[in-house]
């Protein structure tokens, strides 16, 4: 037996050795990644701002060819320092290709590696070119599975209540809008409508539903149509397009005529857009007109509904949308502001006080503090409550994007500075409206350019053209999961007066950083040769204006921000010391190099230059190393701004950029792309030849090239940004071309005359600005499954206290009358005495029974095996039916002498009570959790170990089963503690705590009850709850009465606090049992709060099993119904555990709603071994799979 | 099954003087005894080839919208004029979601069903800096499907070609460079021994097809460095054409392909023989564990 294995091990031995020879064979492909990493650390700290133009020959700063060839083999961090003298990469070739160019490649070695680097391979140096510690801005991406933005409607999540954070304020950018998807607005509004809040000035807003009865309700963040006409947009850039300031110098050499014959064409272009403008405008007005009218009914519509119902009552979890009244006032502020630039704005003001601005998702707010940049007072204080203006909805009209943008941007940010309780979980920071900034910096907005990228008459025509209807002018990216950097710059002395102390209190500092921001953009927008007026800036600082939210000091005066920042910036004194981290990604050939090349100059930037990446399919392995080493580098030097640089002349069609962008997707995550901002380089090139074969407009060209990019990127990442325009990534035009054409302050311009490198920098900068501002006022804390219901409480989730009160709860009963005839029990003794006599002893006439041995067993045939199963089957379950027997006489005993020996018995903390079928809760040790592999420092949870059982306190961790892919579950403590208050009256305290590094939850659920006789019994309970992020703390009564044999009727109340809200509830609930198996409950509630109510039934049928205690099976079917604010929702869902065969049991649930979403789960538990390890192998399977071949498992479907 | 022929109408609309030059080509063509002309034309999506077949042809026979994606299954477009006839065929692009698509290689072979070609265009773009590796799979895909002969009566077509060169390059020396680069990619992806394809000494033929394309003095399209480029790809076509080598005939077995090709069939009886050994090796290895196995109880 010894020798037989020793040959098998031997034979073994080679068998490995011959498979280890096949496996390591050299790798054959040529590796181009040499691994060696050439550190460049070019340290630019260009101090004098001339800005450097990548073509300028003053020597100091010689580009090398944007195209050139040089592979950057590992993602570097390029940094100008004007004493290296800096040649990027090799010499003038122009091409390199994998098959090495014979000539021209000299390679001098540039770049000396910093002294102090020590390891070669993988280390970066990172620096900060003037100050030496790197801001070690740790940034904390949640990059696993935060809920992005889930639009579909029909979206479910199993358990918690799926926040579908479509909050789509569809703000659609002026004529981008194209009318079928006006429509579908309107009716999404009318569907889930807006949950109009009365209380304006508590601010009270989101609402939170969710039932057991009823499923989940779907959350719609409220998203009302505020169709803005961009009616003066094409007129606004129609006055301003006049003067395009393209100097006309000597025309370049010839070579460059065929771009600069398109400059002398975009300058009739203009006259021609002015055309289409004015072709558009008037469409538009009309579509102003339609939207106004449209709004009217709209507006009309939603003022009916405000009275009786709107919205869905499925809680309208409603991003919290700042105070649209601000947004209205700041509006005009920028109106008013555009007043100034131009009279005939003024017809435009007028329209827009008609139009009035539709607040997308609700309530009219009365901003309780206005902010003193608004010209106008008229606002009353901060909180007296009634509603001050008509018109409940304003929709704006954004004097220029900027006001349609601020309004996008409004709806997202949370203003409440007084309430500080945010709803959770949700992105509060809506990166749509950052991104809307962008677009609007890459449009219209600023003041010499007709419009540019995304221009709405662009795409207008775009849209026109296509059949798809996909009017969706292209709108900036979706909320960006903003990295909540926990350090911010320190904000410069510019803080005005409010030093940031650690004393300020939390507001005190967001204001402080907030000026801090301003005075930053000012001095950013002086550094970059723009005026403050410009598009980006105004935004900026209205947004930052907002942010600050209710500040009414002086300390936000605008012009006194400014005046500091001008101030400084004469002296020079301090530089302005926010960084800016821009990561750059894209194909080989592109001309990223050439982009950083001239983005350097003026600003203090750290830009991360990568290797071009493969776009063939087969060479996604050589990408994904690429993008590891990015990731890596990336850790400790986190990127504000992500460019992805293509080229604007090449039409990548058939999905050929599809691998590229997927590998991106999955290797860096795809919160990568949030802030991530699309830069087509090429930007002067010719447009091609349109389907007609007249050559297309610019801005058509550029509109439906970016269009092509959102449109693949859309693909890769799997959002539907089409669909959704606010996730569209904001679009930025290039143009490295030495001789590109210049305006007059020597800055190259674009053939629509618009300088791109200023633009593209301030974009930017406000992106990183206003994600830092925003993750400042709102920390944004992930989704966390683990709490019941996320959903900000406004207003008190009124269906989720009535489903709370609805819950028919078992009395805490003595141990010595656990079970026992009393009101509570649900066996009722009597009908047990009936049929107990015949079945006595028919368990003791049985024959002798032996259980046979596994051996035996294994000798018998399949049916006598069978047989014998049967047999066993059949008399456990006459002994366990015996063994009830004898509880139930026992307890008969007690409870006749029980009456006046209660008192000996002191209470063992043994609170088995059987009527809800809980199994007696045995402390049964856990075995100690083993740590997850990757137990890493950022994984927000804490580790609970079991805890010894000391006194009746019975204490357990609690496992969650959905936690993330290395969580180990175990996430909260549960202590439970049944005692006896003066021995008469039974009581129990369940609390529940969990708790991890980002948040803090308690569960508390305490009750004591009375008996009162022998059908009555009373309990009082008191909880205490986490509602969102606040805590409710809830006093409930019932008295539960026995009337007839088998009738039950229930009534309670109950009053909640949550937050400064009251709400009272009351509940009436019967139970009849209808013979053995049957058992009806209905309970019908009601829940008021400051004069807004919630009604509530819901309907049970059980049905268990004959001889129930013992066979667990037992089906239910609940009816439940909740009507609240003027909306019905029905639910119904079926619970069944019944089980089948010897060993398995299934238990089945499944829940509808009238809004037809509904869920079903199913839960096997089988102790045949074979099964659960068939049922086990299935994922293993699929996972070797996909590792095997990761290429080929991601299917290519369209959408 | 080709289109129908129709009179080339579009060969008045060229110039008189690019009209003069073509006739004399064709003269010449016909002279050889070869009354048709068989032009293929493939090439990546979105490089420019059905535009390149509407500016030689001079009607816009293939509808071109630059962004949606173009013709979906080839397409002859036949023309004739005095008694000579040309045929252009149109392929669509060979890269579908970054992967070389073979469908759309069945499509054109099951397409040229006993065909001849007489010149296949390779069309790239002149303005792209990099060559990568998808250039070089579709380069093999061809020579698989169609035998490397192909390359010898082949003409690379660089369109886009009025474009200003980056950091001052001239356009001449930047157009050389990167008909270098493609050039070699296509002799590392023909699998054509080095010698081969130097002596194949494939030509380059410049395109601009865009309205913008530059006009000299007699209004024919000229590229930057002032060479009327339309009379100039036509010579080319014709040089290859009549280089000697014999047409492509494209017939059931090209079609079928006998895949196999007889690379590294000396390797066989190598491997045989090494696996004979190996197993021999492990046979005696188990003996004499046996043999060493039983003395040890």
């Amino acid at each position: 037996m010894y020798q037989k294995r020793r040959r098998i091990s031997l034979t073994h031995q080679v068998l490995s050795f011959f498979l280890y020879f096949l496996v390591t064979s050299p790798s054959s492909n040529h590796s181009v990644i040499d691994n060696s990493v050439r550190n460049y650390t070019l340290e630019v700290a260009d101090h004098n701002n001339n800005n450097v133009s990548s073509g300028s020959s003053d020597g100091r700063f010689v580009s090398g060819e944007e195209d050139v060839e040089m592979e950057t083999e590992k993602p570097v961090t390029l940094r100008e320092t004007p004493q290296n003298h800096f040649r990027w990469g090799g010499a003038g070739s122009a091409f390199v290709d994998p098959v090495e160019f014979p000539a021209l490649k000299s390679e001098e070695p540039v770049w000396t590696s910093l002294a102090n680097e020590k390891d070669n391979d993988d280390k970066y140096v990172v620096g900060q070119s003037k100050v030496g510690s790197l801001e070690k801005g740790e940034l904390v991406r949640d990059e696993d599975k935060g809920l992005e933005m889930i639009w579909a409607q029909r979206s479910v999540e199993k358990n918690g209540i799926d926040i579908v954070e479509g909050k789509e304020v569809s703000v659609e950018i002026g004529k981008g809008l194209d009318m079928n998807l006006f429509e579908k607005e309107t009716e999404k509004l009318g569907i889930e409508g807006s949950q109009l809040d009365a209380e304006a000035a508590e601010g009270k807003k989101a609402e939170v539903y969710g039932g057991e009865a009823v499923e989940e309700g779907e959350f719609f963040s409220g998203s009302g149509v505020a169709v803005v006409g961009d009616a003066e947009g094409g007129k606004y850039s129609e006055i301003k397009g006049a003067e395009v300031p393209v100097d006309d110098g000597v025309p370049p050499d010839n070579c460059f005529d065929k771009v600069s014959s398109d400059m002398e064409e975009p300058v009739n272009l203009n006259i021609e857009t002015k055309k289409n403008v004015e072709a558009i405008t008037g469409f538009k007005t009309e579509v102003a007109e339609v939207d106004s009218n449209g709004m009217e009914q709209i507006e009309t519509s939603v003022e009916v509904d405000v009275g009786d119902r709107d919205g869905t009552l499925a809680t309208d979890y409603i991003e919290e949308t700042a105070q649209t009244r601000a947004v209205h006032d700041v509006e005009l502020y920028v109106s008013a502001a555009s007043k100034k630039l131009e009279d005939e704005l003024s017809v435009k003001a007028d329209l827009l006080e008609s139009a009035e601005s539709i607040a997308v998702t609700n309530a009219e707010f009365k901003l309780d503090a206005e902010i003193e940049e608004k010209n106008h007072q008229g606002v009353e204080g901060e909180n007296d409550g009634s509603v001050t203006d008509g018109e409940t909805d304003a929709m704006i009209f954004g004097s220029s994007e900027a006001a349609k943008f601020l309004e996008r941007l409004e709806q997202d940010s949370d203003e409440e500075v007084d309430t500080d309780e945010e709803g959770e979980g949700k992105e509060l920071f809506d990166s749509a409206a950052l991104a809307a900034l962008l677009k609007a910096a890459t449009s219209a907005g600023s003041e010499d350019d007709t419009v540019t990228v995304t221009s709405q008459d662009g795409t207008r025509l775009f849209s026109v053209e296509r059949p798809a209807g996909l009017g969706s002018s292209l709108r900036p990216v979706k909320p960006a999961a903003r990295p909540n950097r926990p350090n911010f710059s320190t904000s410069s002395g510019l803080t005005n007066g409010g030093d940031s102390n650690a004393s300020l209190s939390e507001e005190e500092k967001k204001t402080g950083k907030v000026a801090a921001d301003k005075g930053e953009i000012f001095r950013l927008v002086h550094r970059l040769g723009h005026s403050p007026e410009e598009s980006i800036a105004a935004q900026v600082l209205y947004r930052l204006a907002l942010l600050a939210g209710r500040q009414t000091n002086q300390l936000f005066s605008l012009d006194a921000a400014k005046r500091a920042a001008l101030l400084l910036e004469a002296e020079g004194k301090d530089d302005l010391d926010i960084s800016l981290n821009i990561l750059v990604l894209g194909k080989t050939g592109v001309g990223k190099s050439a982009t950083i090349n001239s983005i350097f100059g003026g600003v203090k930037i750290r830009v991360i230059d990568s290797p071009g990446l493969k776009s063939s399919g087969s060479e996604q392995g050589l990408n994904r190393k690429i993008l590891t080493s990015i990731k890596k580098f990336m850790k400790n030097c986190p990127p504000d701004v992500v460019l992805y640089v293509d080229r604007l002349d090449t039409q990548t069609r058939d999905l050929n950029d599809l691998p590229l962008l997927r590998s991106i997707t999955s290797s860096l995550g795809s919160s990568i792309w949030r802030n991530a901002v699309v830069t087509l380089t090429h930007g002067a090139s010719a447009p091609p030849d349109g389907p007609s074969g007249s050559p297309l407009s610019y801005e058509v060209f550029v509109a439906q090239r970016s269009h092509m990019v959102q449109q693949s990127i859309g693909q890769a990442v799997g959002d539907l940004r089409l669909m959704n325009p606010s996730l569209m990534n904001p679009v930025s035009l290039v143009e490295n071309h030495p001789s590109c054409r210049k305006n007059r302050d020597g800055q190259k311009v674009l053939p629509n005359g618009q300088s791109w490198r200023p633009q593209l920098l301030l974009l930017c900068y406000s992106m990183k600005i206003l994600s830092e501002a925003s993750s400042l006022s709102k920390p944004q804390d992930p989704f966390d499954r683990r709490k019941l219901f996320g959903f900000r409480t406004r207003s008190p989730p009124l269906p989720y206290l009535l489903s709370w009160l609805l819950q028919s709860r078992p009395h805490p009963k003595l141990s010595a009358d656990q079970g026992v005839d009393n009101v509570d029990s649900d066996i009722d003794l009597a009908d047990f005495d009936s049929d107990q006599e015949e079945e006595d002893d028919e368990y003791d006439q049985l024959p002798p029974f032996k259980p046979l041995r596994k051996t035996q067993l294994a000798k018998l045939s399949k049916e006598q095996k069978k047989a014998y199963f049967e047999e066993y089957d059949y008399r456990v379950k006459l002994l366990q039916k015996k063994q009830w027997r004898e509880e139930l006489k026992r307890m008969r005993e007690i409870k006749k002498k029980g009456k006046f020996a209660a008192d000996e018995y002191d209470y063992n903390g043994e609170d088995a009570d059987p009527d809800n079928g809980a199994p007696a809760a045995v402390p049964v040790p856990l075995p100690d959790m083993v740590l997850p592999p990757s137990f890493d420092g950022d994984n927000p949870a804490y580790r609970y170990r079991f805890l010894e059982q000391t006194s009746q306190i019975l204490a357990r961790p609690v496992l969650d089963t959905h936690g993330w892919d290395h969580d180990c579950g175990y996430d909260g403590i549960n202590v439970e503690h049944s005692l006896a208050v003066a021995s008469r009256f039974p009581a129990a305290v369940s609390v529940q705590v969990t708790k991890d590094k980002k948040e803090f939850s308690i569960h508390l659920d305490s009750s004591i009850s009375a008996k009162h006789g022998e059908n009555g019994s009373s309990m009082a309970g008191f909880d205490i709850q986490n509602v969102g992020k606040q805590l409710a703390y809830i006093f409930r009564g019932e008295t539960k009465l026995k009337n007839f044999k088998a009738n039950k009727t229930t009534a309670g109340l109950s009053v909640t606090f949550l937050g400064q809200n009251v709400a009272s509830g009351f509940k009436l609930e019967d139970q009849i049992a209808l013979g053995k198996r049957l058992m009806l409950v209905g309970s019908t509630g009601t829940v008021l709060s400051q004069g807004d109510s919630a009604y509530g039934a819901n309907l049970e049928v059980r049905l268990s099993e004959a001889d129930y205690p013992i066979g667990q099976d037992q089906s239910s079917l609940g009816l439940s119904l909740v009507k609240w604010r003027g909306d019905l929702a029905l639910g119904a869902n079926l619970q069944s555990q019944f089980s089948i065969g010897r060993s398995s049991k299934i238990a089945v649930r499944a829940g509808l709603n009238n809004k037809l979403s509904g869920q079903i789960t199913v839960r096997t538990s089988s102790s045949e071994q074979l099964q659960i390890a068939l049922a086990g192998l299935l994922p293993i399977a699929m996972s070797i799979y996909k590792s095997i071949r990761p290429g080929v498992s991601d299917n290519y479907s369209m959408y | 099954m080709g289109s129908i022929i129709r009179e080339w109408v579009g060969f008045q609309q060229f110039p008189s003087a690019t009209q003069s030059k073509l006739v004399e080509l064709f003269g010449k063509l016909k002279e050889e005894g070869a009354s048709t002309l068989t032009i293929l034309v493939m090439g990546k999506g979105g490089v420019g080839k059905s535009s390149t077949v509407n500016s030689v042809i001079g009607e816009r026979v293939v509808n071109v919208n630059s962004f949606s994606s173009e013709v979906s299954r080839p397409v002859m477009v036949s023309r004739t004029r005095s008694g000579f006839s040309l045929n252009i065929i149109d392929t669509p692009g060979l890269v579908e979601g970054g992967y070389v698509s073979y469908q759309a290689l069945e499509l054109i072979k099951r397409f040229l069903l006993n065909k001849t070609i007489d010149v296949l265009l390779y069309v790239d773009r002149l303005d792209a800096y990099r060559v990568d590796d998808l250039d070089k799979q579709i380069i093999s895909a061809i020579s698989d499907n169609f035998g490397k002969e192909i390359w010898r009566k082949s003409l690379l077509v660089l369109t886009h070609a009025q474009l200003c060169p980056p950091d001052d390059l001239s356009y001449d020396v930047f157009s050389a460079r990167r008909s270098e680069a493609v050039l070699k990619t296509i002799c590392a992806g023909s699998r054509m021994r080095k010698r081969d394809f130097e002596d194949t000494a494939m030509p380059v033929g410049l395109v601009e097809n865009s309205g913008r394309c530059n006009k000299n003095e007699n209004d024919e399209k000229i590229l930057p460095n002032g060479e009327a480029w339309i009379p100039s790809l036509v010579k080319e076509i014709i040089g290859v054409a009549t280089n000697g080598n014999k047409s492509i005939v494209v017939d059931k077995r090209l079609i079928d392909g006998s895949e196999s090709n007889d690379r590294g069939k000396v390797l066989i009886p190598l491997i045989l023989g090494v696996q004979w050994l190996i197993v021999k090796w492990i046979q005696r290895a188990i003996k004499d564990d046996i043999a060493k196995g039983g003395k040890a109880l």
